[in-house]
């Protein structure tokens, strides 16, 4: 089942007199269970499109189905099914919090949906355990370093039990250890919890797990396919002004001066395999 | 920097007042302020001072705690405590010099204003020690929403009061940033005389007003992407329920309150008090 | 020397349930030319370090000076400090505030006492040093520019004041790879023309890996290792891990290579190694 179809989606704006289009007719569909990586530079377009994944902002040309119903219904019914079907989560981790305490917090989405007293209690108590935050539930969300507030961020929207975890850059704002606390809940969402996951970033590393990689440059799609087939390219990878992780860059230089290893490596055992075959 | 702000700050204790029931501390609270104008003995005050303490006990809360939420209002106290001292006018001055006079009733009128703003400023303080800002706001939108028959909107109101004090740690350390970032540039913040250091708030201010209208339009799609206002029909995550403590709570504070009202008619000894003053003075 | 730090050490409210200790016994030395990279998890010391650099806090124990002001005096010249040592705090474009781009670059020297008539050339020197061209920027207002625009200015805003030492707190924060590229090819460049001497803070292992010349590792608020990039990632690699920092990978990977037997010099950057390992593998020398 595609979760999500977008078919020929193109978003437009008006800056001053010009006419700017961040997105440019794109096709692209969702399968249900999936981790998808977008990835693009900044401008691409990633964000916007990301946005409008789940009915936040409205294509000026094309469609956009969620479980097939269009993001541009402007019946309410709809137009929060959809929100609550696909959870998204954004850049800056302190811009999405609206409550002093870890657990109210984590309640607002399911309060808002109407959700019965005892199904929030156990909602909020799966969310936080999900993200391995539940030790945290009593505090204060100010204390919290960036990875621990961003996974807080995604318990707030699991309490919504969406079928669809959009994360709109959110590993941008983090230092490394946070960057690895989001990846490994995602990943366990994924596996565990057949979750779908569309992560938009510009970290290629981050793309390795995933089933499948798109990237955007100037509003199109200019990749779809295989983390690895995408690490063979390096020039695709330059054009899209992204830089491809050290251990495929050192694989890409080793090929490109003729020795015979392979392009695409990701991981560094594997190099290192490789490399010590060329005795 | 800026962290240390005792009041409104909650103070974690395990305590029959921590535990009432929000709504009945603001009810309370109201009465409590209210009231306290009307009392102009010293018995009264003394009630209230006897109040206040008694309700620090109770609630665990150290006195030093207590008095430290004084700290924003001593400069006002001292003020007014000045003017009455010197300006009330009342009674045989025992000093006296142009349009300024001292006598035993400007003297206890200025102890009697004094306290007022004390205990003005202890009462919510102690509101704010023994309930989490979550429970303040769940209380306020409770006992309002009566309101919502007349489609004033109570959850909005009660959603943006949750914002605005989850906010205001992060603000601060964004204020705390940008004071450091503009000192850093030669920015006198901290430094020079009282029109250099208005000027110098430009560079703080402009960022942060930027900042949090920034802050608000990121605020916005995570509050749609989170269903807010999708069902008219919204459900609580926690349930305040009134206990047994609460009704002893609103017994024994009717009782003190009808003593207090009382001794405002009955108990008028600052007559006794200023007469017993003026004798020992040698009027 | 340029910055002399002896024994330094620092606690934030002390006697107090919060107190902290976030220096304890520092001892540096930074000359003129050095590009220092500091690292550490967070919490470490690093910020509180380098926050006494240009006076936004004072030492408790321990001394300190910086060319030749004092900074163990009561009152130190901290007015002087300030536009000796040019500090760009993290996302640095969250500070703009001025109407126009020139403006804000101003404001630093107009503080510093600078003459009217050379502001301006010192504005337009710093926005040409940050790669802006002056003419199309210097009226236009700070909040209408791109992000990676607004982080230039904010760093000409510091140049402006002409320091002797820039210390730079995360860099790269937010910034994509291509950002990345253009702000550490910037900073270099800064390092090799007006500022002589660079402190940066990171967290970002191959950039300092390609661009510092001395890494300064601080845990818990002790200065742990304060060497070059390569003999610390080539020898320290486990203790690093184990306090949670990551090495370049490419470091990594000739690590594991020399404990299997293969000789290589000091590479940083995977440009370095896969040079190394073709030399190698070509010139027949194992």
């Amino acid at each position: 089942m595609q979760a999500i179809v977008l078919d020929k989606v193109s978003y437009q704006y008006q800056l001053d007199d010009t006419n700017l289009v961040a997105v440019n007719e794109v096709s692209l569909s969702i399968e249900e269970g999936s981790f998808v990586v977008l990835l693009g530079a900044n401008g691409s377009g990633k964000s916007t499109l990301a946005k409008m994944l789940n009915g936040l902002l409205v294509p000026s040309s094309g469609e956009v189905r969620v479980f097939d119903e269009l993001t541009s219904c402007e019946e309410d019914e709809v137009v929060y099914r959809i929100r609550s079907r696909v959870g998204e989560i954004f850049q800056n981790p302190d811009n999405q919090m609206v409550a002093s305490v870890i657990e109210d917090d984590v309640a607002f989405g399911p309060e808002n949906l109407g959700i019965p007293h005892e199904e929030i209690v156990e909602r909020v108590d799966w969310a936080l355990r999900a993200v391995g935050m539940e030790a945290f539930r009593s505090h204060s969300p100010s204390k919290l370093s960036g990875g621990q507030k961003q996974r807080v961020a995604i318990a707030g929207i699991l309490a919504m039990r969406p079928k669809v975890l959009v994360l709109d850059e959110s590993t941008a704002m983090l230092d490394p250890r946070g960057r690895a606390e989001v990846m490994g809940v995602l990943a366990q969402l994924n596996k565990n919890e057949g979750m779908t996951v569309v992560h938009i970033t510009h970290h290629m590393d981050e793309c390795v797990a995933a089933d499948r990689a798109v990237v955007m440059s100037e509003g199109r799609v200019v990749f779809d396919g295989t983390p690895k087939e995408l690490f063979s390219d390096p020039a695709l990878v330059e054009r899209a002004h992204l830089e491809l992780p050290p251990v495929t860059q050192v694989a890409t230089l080793l090929h490109e001066s003729g020795l015979p290893v392979a392009l695409g490596i990701t991981d560094r055992e594997e190099l290192l395999e490789a490399i010590c075959r060329l005795k | 920097m800026m962290k240390d702000v005792s009041f409104g700050q909650y103070y974690p204790a395990e305590s029959g007042v921590h535990r009432m029931d929000p709504r009945f501390k603001l009810v309370l609270m109201l009465f409590y302020v209210v009231l306290i104008f009307f009392v102009d003995t010293f018995v009264g005050y003394l009630a209230y001072l006897a109040f206040v303490l008694l309700m620090t006990g109770l609630a665990k809360v150290p006195l030093r705690t207590l008095l430290r939420s004084l700290s924003g209002v001593g400069v006002m106290v001292i003020f007014i405590s000045i003017i009455n001292v010197f300006f009330y006018g009342g009674g045989e001055p025992l000093w006296s010099w142009w349009v300024m006079s001292v006598s035993v009733e400007s003297i206890l009128h200025a102890l009697k204003m004094a306290l007022r703003i004390m205990l003005l400023v202890m009462g919510p303080a102690l509101l704010t020690f023994t309930t989490t800002p979550t429970a303040l706001t769940d209380g306020i939108e409770s006992l309002l929403s009566p309101l919502k028959l007349i489609k004033f909107p109570v959850r909005d109101v009660a959603v943006i009061m949750s914002i605005a004090l989850r906010m205001i740690p992060t603000l601060m350390e964004e204020t705390d940033r940008i004071m450091m970032a503009q000192k850093a540039r030669g920015a006198s913040i901290d430094t020079g005389n009282i029109f250099r250091r208005i000027k110098a708030l430009v560079p703080v201010l402009v960022p942060l007003f930027v900042g949090a209208f920034r802050r608000a339009e990121e605020l916005a799609f995570a509050l749609d992407s989170r269903c807010y206002n999708a069902s008219p029909k919204r459900t609580r995550y926690r349930i305040l329920k009134p206990g047994a403590r609460d009704a002893v709570a609103v017994l024994a504070f009717a009782a003190w309150g009808t003593f207090v009202i009382l001794s405002i008619v009955l108990f008028d000894f600052d007559t006794m008090i200023y007469n017993a003053i003026s004798a020992a003075i040698g009027g | 020397m340029s910055i002399e730090i002896s024994h330094l050490g620092y606690t934030y409210n002390p006697k107090s349930p919060y107190e902290k200790r976030a220096l304890d016994d520092v001892t540096l030395s930074i000359k003129e030319g050095d590009f220092v990279a500091i690292v550490g998890q967070t919490g470490s010391g690093k910020s509180t370090l380098v926050q006494h650099l240009n006076g936004l806090i004072k030492h408790t124990e321990g001394k300190m000076r910086v060319f030749d002001i004092d900074l163990d005096v009561r009152r130190p010249d901290y007015k002087r400090l300030r536009f000796a040592v040019g500090m760009v705090f993290q996302y640095p474009e969250y500070q703009l505030f001025a109407d126009t781009v020139a403006k804000d670059v101003a404001f630093g020297p107009k503080n510093a006492g600078v003459e009217k008539e050379q502001i301006q050339a010192r504005v337009e020197d710093a926005l040409r040093a940050v790669g802006l061209d002056v003419a199309e920027i210097s009226e236009r207002s700070p909040f209408e520019l791109s992000g990676g625009q607004k982080r230039r200015v904010a760093l000409a805003g510091v140049i402006a004041m002409q320091p002797k030492v820039l210390v730079l707190d995360e860099p790269t924060a937010g910034l994509d790879p291509e950002g990345k590229k253009d702000v550490l090819a910037l900073v270099r460049t800064l390092h090799q023309s007006v500022c002589p001497t660079v402190i940066m803070v990171s967290h970002d292992m191959e950039a300092v890996a390609e661009v510092c010349s001395r890494v300064v590792v601080m845990q818990e608020g002790k200065v742990l290792y304060d060497t070059t990039p390569a003999e610390l990632f080539e020898k320290e690699e486990e203790s690093l891990q184990r306090m949670g920092l990551a090495i370049p990978e490419a470091v990594a990977i000739a690590n594991r290579l020399r404990e299997r037997g293969w000789t290589l010099p000091a590479v940083l950057t995977p440009a370095d190694l896969a040079a190394a390992i073709v030399a190698t593998v070509k010139g027949g020398s194992l």
